[in-house]
């Protein structure tokens, strides 16, 4: 017991614990306070532009506008929290920074292949949230001519309906261009 | 900036932490009508990593501040007081805040140079549901 080398042991039975507690329980408030002021202070850096992610999900082609995808991260360690929904992975750490992980192709009825070396995390930010994203593949990261970005089909599947803006044309192959910021709420707000 | 003092234990793979302020003591005698930590959290027998093989440790039973009285909970070992940097305990992100069903899970922080497992659910007691207990 007590082996990791910053730690302090409770001694047993009744007496309290005989270790300096100088910390109040606010401090802990108060830390969590700075940072989430912190997280705020970063957003809005981004400008909106043409240009979009382009990721597959089970051989099937989507994307999302590149001002929507902070970074691209190979597959790190994915820390399990217990109490989530299946499809919200775990943490992983960006930086010393905690960032959740949704496995995107669950919440798109586009389950995941195996992990492979392309497997990648798209780290996602809108104005107020924010999440990794577990891809399959990046495909490319482009410039898209607004005439070229078509209106979604009719046809969408249900789970899509709602989360598709349009689709273009992409090596051949339709992309299915997704909004990051309807995703998150639905997924936050239960409704996928 | 602020150090944050913890009380670490863990629960089967689970590394769990309270603030040192919530924990009155640590008693060596086990008491059958206590409860776990597992049992307020909800979580089912043998909870932990996926694909992981845990093995349950040996439990203490701490008694900790909770707003309906001291509340005796078991916990496994190793029980250990730490203290960390305020910027490696963060908010729970918040797509992970809207839907997580875990009671009382108030933030995450990393360890440093703890790997495997270097992540820490920190608890707030006063959020357990549970009843007072008489003191031992």
């Amino acid at each position: 017991m007590g082996n990791e080398s910053d730690a302090r042991t409770p001694p047993p039975g009744d007496a309290p614990i005989d270790a300096p507690i100088d910390t109040p329980v606010d401090a802990l408030a108060a830390a969590l306070e700075r940072r989430r002021r912190g997280d705020q202070d970063i957003v809005a850096v981004d400008v909106p532009g043409m240009q979009w992610v382009v990721f597959t999900l089970s051989g099937r082609a989507f994307a999302f506008p590149g001002a929507q995808v902070a970074e691209i991260l190979p597959l790190p360690p994915v820390y399990f929290v217990p109490g989530c929904p299946p499809e919200l992975e775990g943490v992983i750490a960006v930086r010393g920074s905690i960032c959740s992980v949704l496995r995107l192709g669950d919440l798109l009825d586009s389950p995941h292949g195996p992990p492979t070396r392309r497997t990648a995390i798209l780290r996602g930010r809108t104005a107020d949230m924010e999440s990794g994203l577990r891809v399959d593949a990046v495909e490319d990261v482009l410039e898209v001519a607004p005439e070229a970005l078509l209106p979604p089909p009719g046809n969408l599947p249900e789970r899509l309906q709602g989360l598709v803006t349009g689709v273009f044309e992409h090596r051949g192959q339709l992309v299915m261009a997704l909004d990051m910021e309807r995703l998150f709420r639905s997924w936050r707000d239960a409704r996928l | 900036m602020t150090d944050i003092d913890l009380v670490l234990f863990r629960w089967n793979a689970l590394r769990l932490g309270v603030a040192a302020g919530q924990v009155l003591a640590m008693e060596s005698t086990p008491d059958p009508d206590a409860p776990s930590i597992g049992d307020l959290l909800g979580l089912p027998t043998g909870e932990g990593l996926p694909g992981v093989v845990t093995r349950a440790g040996p439990t203490r039973l701490l008694r900790l501040a909770h707003p309906a009285g001291a509340l005796r909970v078991h916990v496994q070992e190793p029980v250990v007081q730490v203290r960390l940097p305020a910027s490696a305990i963060q908010p729970l992100p918040p797509l992970l805040a809207a839907r997580l069903r875990l009671p009382g899970v108030r933030a995450l922080a990393w360890q440093q140079g703890e790997e495997p497992g270097a992540l820490i659910v920190i608890l707030d007691i006063g959020d357990l549901a549970c009843e007072a207990q008489p003191a031992a």
